[in-house]
C-alpha cells in the first residue's frame, strides 16, 4: 500500500473504482441532504429505511422473509461488520479457519482477538489459468477442523483469486461446518459483480446452513463508491444481536445520511430489479469491460492471467518477464511489483501478502484491480503492452 | 488552542464519531487488569469500552457545593481523587464541558488533575465533544494545552456537537504521535477510515468557519448564544415551578433538582430510583421526554443523583417552547 501510494503512474492496485459515483447517487445525495431526519442520531443497529430497503433486496434472494429489525446490521463498511462478527464470537484461543489467499483483515482481527487463524489453501487443479479451478483440497479441509475451531470465513466473489464457489463447494463447507458446530462468516462484498452468465451462490441458502451464517454486503462495493464506508451483516437474530453488542460498543452506528443515500440507492435497485437502468444490470458488464482490457493487454505482452469471474480483481503471471531476484529474504513477487512500480510505474499487489502460510502457491502472481476508470485501464494497458520492452 | 503546531498526518485521527475514537483510546491502552479512573456521574460508553478491553473503571464522585444552583460548584474531592490511582491505573478520563453535570473545569481543576495524572504516570483521555458550546464568559480550558501535558493527552473533539449534526458520525482525536498511533492501530482493525465524503464536507465547514472566525457570521459564534437561551428558557420555567435548575457553564444539558417538588414515587414500589422513576412519569403523564442521571453513575454513588434530571437545551425553538409549556403545568 506504502509503494502504491507513492507511485505517480497507474495504480491498478487496491481496490477502489477511481471514477465517478454513478448519477444516480449523487442525486440521492442531493435529496437526503434536505431530509432533517438524516442528519441527526439514529437507531443503533440500522437506519429503519435502510434495513427495510436491504430486508426487501435480500428477502427473495435468501428464499426467506427477513426481518428488517432483527436480522440486518448496518455498519461502518463491510470491514467493520467483519470486525464485529470476528471480534462477537473469537475467544482467546479459539481456531478460526480461513480459505487463503484471503483478504488481510480477517487474521489480524483474530489475533487481535487472541484467536488462532488456520488457513486453508485454495491450489489450481488442473489448468490454472481459470479461477474456478482454484479448489480446497477437502481431506486438507477437513483435516482442519478441531475442538477448538468456532468460526469460519469464506469469501465470494473470492478476493484475489476471482473465483466463484459453486453451489456444491458451498454445499460441502456448510455440511463441514455443521458437523463440527462451527460458525461461518461469508464475505459476499462483491455479490454485484458477478459477470453476465455466471452464478453467485450463497453460503446460508445451503439448507440448514442460515442458522450458523453472517452474510457481510458492501454498499460500496456495490454502487462503486467505496469512500462511503457503508455496508452491512445479515443472519439470524441470535448471531446478529452478538455482533450490534460490539458494533453499538465501537462505534454505536453508522453515520444517519450515508444510510438515507444508500437506502434511496437499494429502493431503486428493487424498482429497477432486471432492467437496463438498475445499476446492479450495468456493474457486471462494467466490471467484466474492465477485466477483458486488462486480459487483452496481458496476453499481447505474453503474460499469464487467471481469468476471474467476479469481483475486483485479476491474477497476471509474472514469469515471463523473465525477471530474477534473491528470493532468500523478500518473495518474488514483493519485489516483483517494487520493481513494476519503480521501473513501469505500474501498480498492483503481490499475492503472498494474501497468504498466512502457503506463500510458495503465491509463485510469480500478482494481483491487479480491474474496477477502475477507462482512463486508468486504457493506460495500464499501454504499460502492460510495452512491458517487456 | 493548543499553543502548538499540530502535525496534521501524525497527531492527528479521525474517527467515525468521537465514540470511535474513544473507542479506540481505550482499546489501545487497556488490557485485562488495567484501571481507569473516570469523573461520576459520565457518558455511558465509557463502561462499555472499558469492559470489553477487561479492564475496571474506578469512578470518582462530583459532588454539589454551595447553594446547588450552579454546575461550575461540583467539585472533586482531593483526597478521594487521589487515593483512586494505583499501579494498575493507566487512563484518566475526563470530560469538559461535562455531561451530564454541565460544569467546565477549570484551568486550575485541570492543572491539579494533570499534575496527579503526571504523579501517577497515567495517560489521559479528554473527551472536549462540547467545546464549542461554552455560556456567559467562560473558558474552555483544555488539559492538553497545559504545561508538560500534551505529552500524555488524548483531546477528543466531534463534528457532530460542533456542527449540530450528530447523525454524521465525525469525530477525531488529537495528540502526540505515540500515542495516536496506537489509536491508528485499533481503528484500522475496526473500521479503517471514516466515510470519505462526510470528512470532506467537515473539512469545508471548518475552512468556511475560519474564513469567518470572531464575525456574526461564524457558527461558533452562534451556536452557544442559541443554546445558552433554550437553557435559559427551560431554568426559567423549571424555576417557575419551584424546582432548582444547576445552571451549566455549558454543553448540551443541564440538570434539574426535583427535590422541592414533593414528588414521590414510593407507592409505585418499582425498586428503582427516584429519578426512573420522576423520567417515567413525566414521560408518561406529559409527554416530556428527560434522563435519569442516576444512570451515568456506578452502583456505589448513584445516591448523590438524588433528585436530578436531565434534559437537553440542544433542540429547536419550537421543541423548547413546547417543553416550557409542559413544565408549567407542572404542580408539587
Amino acid at each position: 500500500a506504502v509503494v502504491s501510494t507513492q507511485s505517480t503512474g497507474v495504480n491498478l492496485g487496491q481496490g477502489f473504482p477511481d471514477f465517478p459515483p454513478p448519477q444516480f447517487l449523487k442525486e440521492a445525495w442531493s435529496d437526503a441532504v434536505n431530509v432533517p431526519s438524516a442528519h441527526w442520531n439514529t437507531r443503533g443497529q440500522g437506519y429503519p429505511r435502510l434495513v427495510t430497503a436491504l430486508s426487501d433486496m435480500y428477502s427473495p434472494e435468501f428464499a426467506r422473509q427477513i426481518d428488517p429489525m432483527t436480522e440486518i446490521m448496518t455498519s461502518v463498511g463491510a470491514y467493520e461488520a467483519l470486525y464485529a462478527a470476528l471480534t462477537a464470537f473469537t475467544d482467546p484461543g479459539d481456531e478460526v479457519i480461513l480459505i487463503e489467499p484471503h483478504f488481510d483483515s480477517y487474521s489480524v482481527v483474530v489475533e487481535v482477538c487472541g484467536g488462532k487463524p488456520v488457513y486453508v489453501p485454495l491450489k489450481p487443479e488442473g489448468d490454472p489459468n481459470n479461477a474456478n479451478n482454484w479448489v480446497l483440497d477437502k481431506a486438507e479441509f477437513e483435516g482442519a477442523f478441531s475442538s477448538k475451531t468456532k468460526l469460519l470465513v469464506v469469501n465470494t466473489p473470492h478476493n484475489p483469486i476471482g473465483k466463484l464457489f459453486t453451489a456444491e463447494e458451498m454445499e460441502f463447507i456448510a455440511t463441514t461446518c455443521q458437523k463440527h458446530d462451527v460458525l461461518i462468516i461469508s464475505d459476499e462484498v462483491y455479490e454485484r459483480c458477478v459477470f453476465p452468465g455466471h452464478d453467485h451462490h450463497r453460503i446460508a441458502n445451503v439448507p440448514g446452513a442460515w442458522d450458523r451464517t453472517i452474510t457481510v454486503g458492501s454498499a460500496g462495493k456495490s454502487f462503486s463508491m467505496t469512500g462511503y464506508k457503508l455496508g452491512w451483516a445479515v443472519g439470524p437474530q441470535p448471531l446478529i444481536s452478538t455482533l450490534q453488542a460490539v458494533h453499538q460498543t465501537a462505534v454505536y452506528s453508522a453515520p444517519t445520511i450515508l444510510q438515507e443515500v444508500i437506502a434511496r440507492c437499494v429502493e431503486r435497485e428493487i424498482q429497477l430489479k432486471g432492467k437496463e437502468d438498475a445499476y446492479h444490470t450495468q456493474l457486471p458488464k462494467i466490471m467484466e469491460e474492465g477485466c477483458s482490457q486488462i486480459i487483452s493487454a496481458c496476453k499481447d505482452a505474453g503474460l499469464g492471467v487467471v481469468e476471474p469471474f467476479g469481483g475486483y480483481f485479476i491474477l497476471v503471471d509474472t514469469s515471463p518477464l523473465g525477471l530474477e531476484f534473491d528470493t532468500s529474504q523478500v518473495e518474488y513477487d514483493v519485489q516483483c511489483v517494487h520493481w513494476l512500480t519503480e521501473h513501469k510505474k505500474l501498480a498492483g499487489i503481490p499475492l503472498s501478502l494474501f497468504f498466512g502460510k502457503n506463500k510458495h502457491i503465491s509463485e510469480k502472481y500478482i494481483r491487479l484491480c480491474f474496477a477502475k476508470s477507462e482512463q486508468t485501464l486504457k493506460a495500464g494497458g499501454d504499460i502492460i503492452r510495452d512491458i517487456l520492452k | 488552542l493548543f499553543n502548538r503546531n499540530i502535525d496534521p498526518m501524525t497527531e492527528v485521527m479521525t474517527a467515525v464519531g468521537a465514540y470511535e475514537a474513544i473507542y479506540a483510546a481505550i482499546t489501545a491502552f487497556i488490557n485485562e487488569g488495567d484501571e481507569a479512573v473516570v469523573i461520576e456521574p459520565h457518558f455511558d460508553c465509557y463502561a462499555g469500552d472499558m469492559e470489553l478491553s477487561g479492564g475496571k473503571l474506578v469512578r470518582v464522585p462530583l459532588r454539589p457545593s454551595g447553594d446547588g444552583k450552579y454546575a461550575k460548584n461540583w467539585t472533586l474531592d482531593k483526597q478521594e481523587f487521589e487515593a483512586a490511582f494505583n499501579e494498575r491505573t493507566k487512563l484518566l478520563i475526563t470530560t469538559t464541558p461535562h455531561n451530564p453535570v454541565g460544569k467546565i473545569f477549570s484551568r486550575e481543576e485541570l492543572e491539579y488533575i494533570g499534575s496527579v495524572c503526571k504523579k501517577h504516570n497515567v495517560i489521559i483521555l479528554s473527551d472536549e465533544v462540547y467545546e464549542r458550546v461554552v455560556f456567559d464568559d467562560n473558558e474552555h480550558a483544555r488539559i492538553g494545552s497545559l504545561p508538560g501535558m500534551w505529552e500524555r493527552t488524548l483531546t477528543i473533539g466531534s463534528a457532530g456537537k460542533t456542527f449540530s449534526v450528530t447523525g454524521w458520525k465525525i469525530g477525531w482525536a488529537l495528540g502526540p504521535a505515540n500515542l495516536i498511533s496506537q489509536l491508528q492501530h485499533v481503528s484500522s482493525c475496526s473500521t479503517f477510515t471514516a466515510p470519505t465524503l462526510l470528512q470532506e464536507a467537515v473539512a469545508g465547514a471548518f475552512e468556511y468557519e475560519r474564513g469567518v472566525a470572531q464575525t456574526d457570521e461564524a457558527y461558533f459564534k452562534w451556536l452557544p448564544g442559541k443554546l445558552q437561551q433554550n437553557c435559559q428558557m427551560l431554568a426559567d420555567a423549571f424555576s417557575d415551578i419551584g424546582c432548582t435548575p444547576v445552571w451549566p457553564d455549558g454543553g448540551y444539558f443541564m440538570l434539574v433538582d426535583t427535590a422541592n417538588m414533593g414528588w414521590d414515587f414510593t407507592e409505585l414500589n418499582t425498586g428503582r430510583c427516584y429519578d426512573v422513576d420522576c423520567v417515567k412519569w413525566l414521560t408518561r403523564e406529559f409527554k416530556l421526554a428527560t434522563i435519569p442521571i442516576s444512570v451515568f453513575y456506578g452502583d456505589q454513588n448513584r445516591h448523590l443523583a438524588a433528585k436530578y434530571i436531565r434534559v437537553c437545551c440542544a433542540k429547536s425553538d419550537e421543541t423548547i417552547e413546547k417543553a416550557c409549556q409542559i413544565i408549567r403545568s407542572l404542580k408539587k
